[in-house]
């Protein structure tokens, strides 16, 4: 404040012109922005009954004290603080200090949406600012001594929210001007605040780079829709089948090159098959192991392995045959390579069909609730496409009475079996 | 200079490091860079002005930061879903425009 004090001589020629006009222009915005907290009120008597009863230089001190009470909190410090100054009897300082927060209103006001109107008394103050500011700028000292006024300015420029905070602290350090500049603006403080306003705009520049990042549409599977999930689930589906053909045709060409002995193996599904056949060498060993693999299919042995045990309790016979055909095709879907259906086999001819009254007929054998289904294949895919929302799991449940449960083992036995196929027409072709 | 450094700084570092918002923050980080642009934008007015102080400057930051972002929150938790973020992100921006208007007068001017 003493800093500000020192000023005056300065700004004297250039300043006190160039000040009176933006006090007057300051003066009228500070009423007209209504939505502001000034109370245009109270400003007006204030100034009006020590007028006439006090001459110029009293009229110019009280003009600072107007100015505290209708600006409120923001200009407070800045206010209280020059009107010591304009008590000190120089009417340059004087001159000032109504012009000061004169500028601070309009800023606050600025600052404010609501009141576009004081937008118009903007050009004004924006003359009248530069002129006022030259001289202070050549001095370093008046610089710090107005962080007063530059608060409000600021607080209202930045944040119409943030200004009542922003006007909390200020009033404090304003109230006590001798206070202010040694604590508040010591070496640390300053370079402190330095580093912080670097750090936030860094942190403005680094937060926009990442929002712009993040709204950038990136495809996360948790947050898809389930169109999306659909049409991604197809396009893997098709590079599957894809890779699987590329997979079966170079594993033909490697059989055929490294073996001459071994049969060509269809490759796709039965890769793990091809594999062992590459590998074994042996003419005899690939066709056992095909052998194998057709008996299982057909359900002619005996197999066990990892899988699952589907058991659908039906009490009141509301499980139909669509239940159960829907059941197989989605095991069949998620892998299974052997079922077995209430003691029964299940193949590629296998149906399903409804015995009114008693159960459910599976390849013309009666069987009765409860209905357990063994499958072999990998646990938890099938577990997975039984408990798929609207899938097997749910349609029973959503049944009378109905309920089902599975149990995952790494240990299921299917001993059914299906007579061998015996084609009387078909024919291997070639 | 040196706080446009500070900003081009962040910027890269942003475009080096890549990383990506967790997915809570999404509804409130959009908001929160529009009000620091709109602090930022009013610090470099001031600075115009010859009024900048940057106790103010990072009051007004953080303050309208949190302001805007609790604002969005707000409005998540009493069901205006985005409405709110559009409110906060019009308000904000119609202040940017004012602040703009006003560095250009200045800075015409000067």
């Amino acid at each position: 404040m003493a800093a500000s004090a020192a000023k005056p001589p300065r700004p004297e020629p250039a300043g006190e012109p160039s000040a009176e006009p933006v006090a007057g222009a300051g003066r009228d915005p500070a009423p007209a922005a209504a939505g502001e907290p000034d109370a245009p009120g109270p400003a007006d008597p204030q100034p009006a009954d020590p007028q006439p009863a006090d001459p110029q230089p009293a009229d110019e001190g009280r003009d600072g004290v107007h100015r505290v009470g209708d600006e409120g909190d923001p200009v407070a410090g800045g206010a209280v603080a020059r009107l010591t100054e304009a008590e000190a009897g120089d009417p340059v300082a004087r001159y000032v200090a109504t012009a000061k927060p004169a500028e601070g209103e309009p800023g606050a006001a600025e600052g404010d949406l609501v009141a576009l109107g004081v937008a118009a008394a903007e050009p004004a103050v924006a003359e009248g600012e530069p002129a006022a500011r030259d001289e202070e700028v050549a001095e370093p000292d008046t610089a710090e001594g107005e962080s007063g006024a530059r608060d409000e300015t600021i607080a209202g420029a930045g944040a119409g929210a943030g200004a009542g905070e922003a006007a909390g602290g200020e009033s404090v350090t304003g109230v006590a001007p001798p206070a202010e500049p040694g604590a508040e603006t010591g070496p640390v403080g300053i370079r402190l605040r330095r580093v912080v306003t670097l750090v936030l705009l860094a942190a403005l520049g680094f937060g926009g780079v990442v929002a712009a990042r993040s709204a950038e549409p990136s495809f996360s599977l948790a947050t898809a829709r389930p169109d999306e999930l659909a049409a991604s689930l197809g396009a893997i589906g098709a590079e599957d089948r894809a890779l699987a053909t590329k997979e079966g045709r170079l594993r033909r060409e490697a059989d055929s090159a490294g073996t001459p002995g071994a049969s060509p193996i269809p490759g796709g599904a039965s890769g793990p098959a091809g594999g062992r056949g590459a590998a074994s060498g042996g003419g005899a060993d690939a066709e056992r192991t095909r052998a194998d693999e057709l008996a299982i299919l057909a359900g002619t042995v005996a197999v066990s392995g990892p899988g699952l045990e589907l058991t659908i309790r039906d009490p009141h016979r509301a499980v139909d045959a669509s239940v159960l055909v829907d059941a197989l095709q989605e095991l069949r879907d998620a892998g299974a390579e052997a079922i077995e259906i209430a003691g029964v086999r299940a193949g590629v001819s296998t149906y399903v069909a409804d015995e009114p009254g008693r159960g459910l007929i599976v390849d013309g054998t009666s069987v009765a609730p409860p209905y357990v289904l063994r499958v072999v294949g990998d646990a938890h895919t099938l577990d997975q496409a039984l408990r798929i929302p609207g899938g097997v799991l749910d349609t029973v449940t959503a049944r009378d009475g109905a309920q089902a449960s599975v149990r995952t083992s790494e240990h299921i036995e299917i001993r059914a079996l299906r007579p061998a196929p015996s084609p009387r027409y078909a024919r291997p072709a070639g | 200079m040196i706080p446009l450094l500070a900003l081009v700084l962040g910027v890269v570092a942003g475009l080096l490091l890549g990383p990506t918002a967790p997915d809570w923050l999404d509804p409130y980080l959009p908001v929160a860079v529009v009000a620091a642009v709109d602090a930022a934008l009013g610090a470099a007015r001031s600075l115009v002005e010859r009024t900048f102080d940057d106790r103010e400057f990072i009051v007004s930051f953080v303050s309208n930061v949190v302001i805007a972002v609790l604002l969005v929150l707000l409005g998540d938790l009493i069901g205006f879903g985005g409405a709110l973020s559009t409110a906060v992100v019009v308000v904000l921006g119609i202040r940017i425009f004012t602040t703009a208007t006003i560095l250009r007068r200045a800075l015409i001017r000067l």
